[in-house]
């Protein structure tokens, strides 16, 4: 499809005007999913689907089209034409865009990882055969993602990558699981068996009658999953230029100087792990690595290309919430996590997050899949779900005891519109108080 | 791509199988907003493409792609068949014994004022002047004011003897402000990303209007110097614009059978409802009486057919309060035992359908406005939804409004900000002390429901009145 996008490119730039630029960006993905459910299969299919977003700019005047890219050239070429003579006759009549930035220093790069060590098929009778009798929920996505940028300028980006996601539960009883996931480029069937094998081991531990929490505050260790929930959440608007100019930012306060974080909190976009293509819908090459948060104070937001014209600023981002964030690992050994926590509340996932205070930072959300009371060390019983409310100054400040030595890796397996790309990077973290409300 | 094509490709390819369907579809739309007075650039979009769905020797298999060509087709019936073929020992259900519909009929959205009208400058000149009215304030930091307009047309035919052609058109006009002041900032908008409906032109004039725009402005500087929502238990009145949300969480998604059956568990999540409380549970007070109805003329996910074919009826899911029956498909009714409703969606050619509410409607009752609100001595009345949390068996919930106003001696007082609220879905209906009449309902839609794996963003209506609720934990900011 490489080759096929930037010859579409070019053939459409042939019916540009003098004064016209043109700008595509191409998003693809051949994606099988299989579905599964109590350990079987429950919705298998295969997924197609491509397309390409023809942006015009005449005269500091701009407006965008979407539309496929099949692979047909007869089909693609006539709605391509159809698409840009749609363009050219709209854009005239729109006021110049006051806030229209795009890279006109071509800059051209290819980030493409296309073998695959895996067959859908075979995946899916592992999956099934390897389940053990045991309840298995959850979704494979394999297959190839593909993201590409071309324009009248010259320029070409592509980037691709033949990749699957497994993202599961084992449940044990009622609502309670131990949640995993597994992905790459090379199906494992070991690394599969062994991540069943745990869960197995530990499923036990989920049997034991659940137990109520009464609202309190309680000492609390969220999880490197759990912590990834919170971060999801800050991405959603937090490190977001506009949001902070605009005083919308869930993180106003700490971007003013008004608060801060721990000093043992350090954040930071981290495209350098090479998960997601380096360039935008614009043209511009983004930066390997932003630091956001350093020593818990505020350094660095997000800026896309509009929000930097808008505020003569540099840009930094595509879509300014982060897609590869990383918190950096403290010193507690996962070995001790337990003891340190002490008495208190293991959390194992943090689900439905969202602000019940946006300005002020505060936040709330539930607990689920695999939480449990501790009691000096000890795993005692699960517990029922729990809702918190805090403020994020409170999670990563004034609460913040101590973080783990060893961050995870979390995929972004989430398919709305396309498979998205990306991986979260977070450690755990142990909290003297948590307040749990319901 | 023609009905007549489409039932030449089903016939080309489906031999031998217990069960095939060709579901097409071709969605355009168009984006238009004015942010802080200024025209953000235009957007149209345009999709359109196939998804085959195999049934055969118990398994099933689906295939979806945007290349229309023959030979991609044929590929498309292949990938499915194998999938079919490869879960037929491993499946969850028998697919081959599952009836499906057969049905057929055709829909159009009805449309007061064709969309097109007025042109694509016309209308964003139109909001260009409702913006310049929002952000007149200085304590105004941001506005926006937007519509978007999505058209579609779909097509299924099955080896089951269905074909439904239908023909839809949404507008989903929003618009809001930012304050900002002295530290604190505050939102207002319209219907916060809820408004959308079927129709046309209408439904951009109905919502993008200077009346809108002069009492959002205001509400959101009355906000600004308001003082925190109080933190009591006491009565609650929801407007339609939070009923929306309560409806959409708290009942819709906890009687969607696929949950129930265990599907979402790891995604979604589950249910508090369990099988055996159909026709018996106690879900609400006498006054809850909640209707599944996608005949529902504007309202926005209304249609004749399912995605898979079932034809759609207006039925009661809750009635006097009491449980009556589940929200699920063909398919999730076979699993179950159930009888099912026209609830098997898919957001687009390139998702497979799943349990899926439509328009999940509170019916309304009997009381004005005015009588609930004078019925409270000490409460709050709180409007537009504006956060949304709540655990994965859809029970323990906080739901926070924009705007909000002390109830005392059966009258409206002065504003509060950040009103909050939290509960349990098992007994928070069972506090429903009033419902109020037809006057006051809204019928509102968000595109913004997810769920499913791999995901899926879909429309939903919720329709309802005002609603009076007794001694609920409410809070505001701290």
């Amino acid at each position: 499809m490489e080759e096929y996008f930037y010859d579409y490119v070019s053939d459409l730039t042939k019916t540009l005007k003098q004064d016209q630029t043109l700008l595509c960006h191409y998003i693809g993905e051949q994606t099988d999913f299989v579905r599964f459910n109590k350990g079987k299969v429950r919705q298998p299919g295969t997924v197609t689907d491509t397309s390409v977003n023809l942006r015009l700019i005449q005269n500091k005047k701009t407006a965008s089209m979407n539309v496929s890219l099949t692979g047909d050239l007869a089909y693609d070429r006539e709605l391509g034409q159809k698409a840009l003579r749609n363009l050219q006759s709209l854009v005239p009549d729109f006021p110049e865009d006051p806030f229209l930035l795009f890279n006109q220093e071509p800059k051209s790069t290819r980030d493409a990882a296309d073998e695959a060590e895996f067959n859908s098929m075979t995946v899916t009778q592992d999956i099934v055969s390897g389940t053990n009798g045991l309840d298995l929920v959850g979704i494979y996505a394999g297959g190839k993602v593909e993201r590409g940028f071309a324009n009248s300028l010259g320029q070409k980006n592509w980037f691709s990558r033949s990749s699957f996601t497994l993202d599961w539960s084992i449940y044990a009883k009622g609502d309670r699981a131990f949640k995993m996931s597994y992905g790459g480029n090379n199906w494992d069937l070991e690394v599969f068996r062994k991540k069943m094998h745990e869960a197995e081991q530990n499923l036990p531990s989920l049997l034991a009658p659940a137990q109520s929490v009464k609202p309190g505050a309680y000492r609390v260790y969220l999880a490197p999953a759990a912590v990834c929930e919170i971060a999801e959440l800050l991405a959603w608007g937090g490190f977001s230029m506009k949001s902070f100019r605009t005083k919308q930012s869930a993180l106003q306060k700490l971007y003013s100087d008004e608060n801060t974080f721990s000093e043992k909190i350090h954040i930071q976009e981290d495209l350098a792990r090479g998960g997601c293509p380096c360039f935008d819908s614009m043209g511009f090459t983004l930066p390997k690595n932003v630091n956001l948060v350093e020593g818990g104070k505020a350094l660095n937001l997000l800026t896309s290309p509009r929000t930097a014209k808008e505020y003569s600023l540099d840009q930094n981002s595509h879509s300014e919430s982060p897609e590869c964030l990383t918190i950096r690992p403290g010193k507690l050994s996962i070995d001790k996590v337990l003891d340190a926590l002490g008495t208190g509340i293991y959390v194992s996932n943090l689900w439905y997050l969202n602000y019940s205070d946006r300005p002020q930072g505060r936040i709330t959300g539930m607990t689920r899949f695999a939480c449990f009371k501790v009691e000096n060390g000890k795993l005692i019983a699960p517990i029922n779900p729990m809702r918190f409310d805090n403020t994020v100054y409170q999670i990563f400040g004034e609460y913040l005891e101590a973080i783990s030595e060893k961050s995870e890796k979390i995929l972004n397996t989430m398919t709305y519109g396309h498979r998205h790309l990306g991986v979260t990077e977070v450690p755990g973290i142990l909290l003297n108080k948590l307040d749990f409300t319901l | 791509m023609q009905l007549e094509r489409l039932n030449r490709i089903l016939k080309d390819h489906s031999s031998g199988l217990d069960f095939c369907s060709v579901r097409y579809l071709e969605q355009k739309s168009q984006s238009l907003t004015v942010r802080h007075g200024v025209v953000v650039p235009y957007h149209e979009s345009i999709s359109e493409g196939i998804m085959v769905t195999v049934h055969n020797h118990g398994g099933m298999g689906y295939a979806a792609t945007a290349d229309l060509t023959d030979s991609s087709i044929k590929r498309a019936f292949e990938q499915a068949r194998e999938w079919a073929a490869a879960s037929s020992q491993c499946s969850i259900e028998n697919f081959s014994k599952v009836e499906m519909p057969s049905s057929k009929g055709t829909y159009q959205s009805p449309e007061k004022k064709p969309w097109n009208s007025t042109t694509i400058q016309e209308k964003v000149e139109h909001l260009r002047k409702v913006s310049e009215l929002l952000k007149k304030h200085p304590d105004i930091v941001d506005s926006h004011a937007s519509v978007s307009r999505i058209e579609e047309r779909t097509m299924l035919v099955s080896t089951s003897g269905s074909q439904v052609e239908q023909i839809f058109g949404f507008v989903i006009p929003t618009m809001g402000v930012t304050a900002h002041k002295g530290g604190e900032s505050v939102s207002r908008s319209l219907d916060g990303f809820i408004g959308g409906r079927q129709g046309g032109h209408e439904v951009l004039e109905e919502g993008i209007s200077e009346a809108y725009a002069h009492q959002i402005q205001e509400e959101a500087l009355e906000l600004l110097v308001a003082p925190d929502c109080p933190t009591v238990t006491a009565d609650l009145i929801l407007d339609p614009g939070q009923m929306m949300l309560q409806i959409h969480e708290s009942i819709g998604h906890p009687i969607e059978l696929d949950r129930i059956l265990g599907d979402e568990r790891n995604y979604a999540g589950t249910s508090f409802v369990t099988m055996d409380m159909f026709g018996k549970f106690q879900y609400g007070s006498k006054y809850l009486n909640v209707t599944y109805d996608p005949t529902q003329k504007n309202e926005f996910a209304s249609f004749s057919h399912d995605d898979e074919a079932t034809q759609a009826d207006k039925c009661f899911l809750i009635k006097d309060g009491i449980l009556l029956r589940p929200l699920g498909g063909v398919i999730s009714g076979h699993r179950a035992g159930q009888k099912h409703v026209a609830n098997s969606r898919a957001v687009g050619w390139q998702r497979p359908p799943i349990d899926r509410m439509a328009n999940l409607n509170l019916e309304p009752g009997n009381s004005s406005l005015d009588e609930l609100i004078a019925s409270v001595d000490s409460g709050v009345y709180m409007s537009t939804n504006l956060s949304w949390s709540i655990d994965d068996s859809r029970n323990k919930f906080q739901f926070g409004c924009e705007y909000a106003r002390l109830i005392e001696g059966g009258k409206l007082k002065g504003v509060v900000k950040k009103p909050n609220y939290r509960g349990l879905s098992r007994s928070f209906w069972r506090s429903l002390d009033g419902v109020a009449d037809a006057s006051t309902v809204r019928a509102l839609g968000t595109p913004y429901c997810g769920k499913g794996e791999p995901n899926q963003a879909i429309r939903v209506g919720h329709a309802s009145p005002h609603c009076l609720f007794r001694q609920i934990e409410i809070f505001g900011g701290h």
